[in-house]
């Protein structure tokens, strides 16, 4: 790890910094992209079509894993038994709501509906197709550049209590880092200044699977 | 002796190489500083006090020659909370897991620790990973120690706050869809999602095995890089991890 950028090629997608993005975010992510291009990389240009689907498709594949692996916290196995139960059904039931929390009985019911049959095609097999799709535009991208640069969230921290009672607002504010997951490669966020009102702000670097060397590398020229 | 707020390993390293500390003079003022913020910013679920004392104890006398040959040897780290702990409570942020106490330890936790870490303590999360800003916890909301009325982002918003604050140089966190990366760019620091299969998941409690991978967090990126370096590798007990090789 040494720093140096020269030659290297940062595709920065269009998708990435449109609607939604914050004004400052930008900005400040559009700035540190310029200053890796003087110290020798080349700013290139690549799309990931597909973004606008990303938030959609995590939340049906996410919260379908998510109702198949918590099924196991049925108050035999692990942790928490509910008293008092007159039948086992009954037990079940009490602990698992006794024992969840709202968010998770959310992604719960959530993910056992996209999986339920006459919905299982509409919307587990269809995200499934469309995470594929995902997969091929970054290897269609990568094509042409070894990195990738986004923002890392549309805006900075909020405030506490802002988003608790909107989960549709809260999901919209992971649309840059799910398609990260649903591809499998790896990222990278490095702080690229802050707002006005003093709240960091993250740029995200992406790279091709297993070539974490790059991203380092590429975030440790920004640290210098 | 004066130490810095915030310091890297390489520093801390610096220090053991002079004398001028030893793993109990570092291990102690990081667990003093969690327990004197902990009221505040809540980041940490469970406090490893007498097992981090006992274990930076038993690293004093060889810290010289151990950070010859150990990425991390005398290093206090933290730990999310759905990485599972031999005899160390693990609650995935959740009242149903409140009182398990895992019987083995992740895979990713105990390289970290033959690389020579030693846990100070367990971080606060979104109740099993679900969230982006660390409110859903069984255990109460974290706090931005940037800006204490802001979120420090989720769901691993303990482990970066414990980084971002000084109380740790590196701590692990998860990410299923951005849950280091955003709390990293929330709180002003790095966090990496390495590639799905770099990193075995054996013993992270799973929320979406096909998109779940463990990573880092530090204030420099070198950190970054010394902790993936220490727990990235295949594992027999996670067969969706990878046989790569892993570059220094």
């Amino acid at each position: 790890m040494n720093g140096d950028v020269r030659g290297l090629r940062i595709g920065v997608p269009p998708e990435c910094f449109a609607e939604g993005l914050d004004g400052e975010v930008k900005e400040k992510v559009e700035a540190a992209i310029r200053s890796l291009e003087q110290r020798g990389a080349r700013i290139v240009p690549v799309n990931l079509p597909h973004t606008k689907y990303v938030v959609a498709v995590y939340y049906i594949i996410a919260t379908a894993e998510a109702s198949s692996n918590l099924a196991r916290y049925d108050g035999v196995r692990y942790g928490l038994r509910a008293e008092d139960a007159g039948t086992l059904s009954e037990m079940y039931r009490r602990t698992r709501d006794q024992g969840f929390g709202a968010e998770v009985k959310r992604r719960i019911m959530l993910g056992t509906f996209v999986l339920s049959s006459g919905y299982y095609d509409a919307y587990y097999e269809k995200a499934q197709r469309v995470r594929r799709m995902l997969l091929n535009d970054f290897t269609e991208a990568f094509k042409n550049c070894d990195l990738i640069a986004t923002p890392t969230a549309p805006t900075p921290a909020f405030r506490i209590g802002d988003k608790s009672g909107d989960p549709l607002a809260m999901y919209l504010g992971d649309i840059y880092t799910v398609t990260i997951n649903l591809a499998g490669v790896p990222a990278i966020s490095v702080p690229c200044g802050n707002s006005s009102t003093g709240l960091p702000i993250g740029l995200q670097l992406i790279g091709r699977h297993f070539d974490e060397a790059t991203l380092l590398n590429a975030a440790y020229s920004l640290e210098q | 002796m004066v130490l810095a707020k915030k310091q890297t390993v390489g520093e801390l390293h610096r220090l053991y190489a002079s004398g001028e500390a030893s793993p109990s003079d570092i291990v102690t003022k990081a667990l003093e500083e969690i327990e004197k913020e902990n009221g505040r910013l809540n980041a940490c679920i469970s406090i490893n006090r007498d097992g981090a004392i006992k274990a930076a104890a038993a690293m004093d006398s060889g810290i010289k020659s151990a950070i010859k040959e150990k990425p991390l040897a005398g290093i206090p780290v933290a730990i999310k909370d759905n990485l599972c702990t031999q005899g160390l409570r693990t609650t995935c942020g959740s009242l149903i897991l409140d009182r398990y106490v895992p019987p083995y330890t992740a895979t990713a936790v105990r390289k970290l620790e033959e690389a020579g870490a030693i846990i100070v303590a367990k971080t606060n999360l979104d109740e099993f990973a679900m969230g982006g800003s660390t409110e859903n916890s069984a255990y109460g909301p974290v706090r931005n120690p940037v800006n204490e009325e802001y979120v420090p982002g989720g769901s691993s918003g303990g482990s970066a706050v414990a980084v971002a604050a000084g109380h740790v140089p590196v701590s692990l966190g998860s990410d299923t869809g951005g849950s280091i990366r955003q709390p990293a760019s929330f709180c002003g620091i790095i966090g990496l999602k390495p590639t799905y299969g770099r990193v075995s998941r054996n013993g992270l409690v799973a929320f979406a095995s096909s998109l779940d991978q463990i990573g880092p967090f530090s204030t420099v990126v070198p950190d970054a890089a010394r902790v993936l370096q220490a727990i990235s590798g295949h594992d027999w007990y996670d067969s969706t991890s990878a046989n790569v090789e892993v570059p220094d």
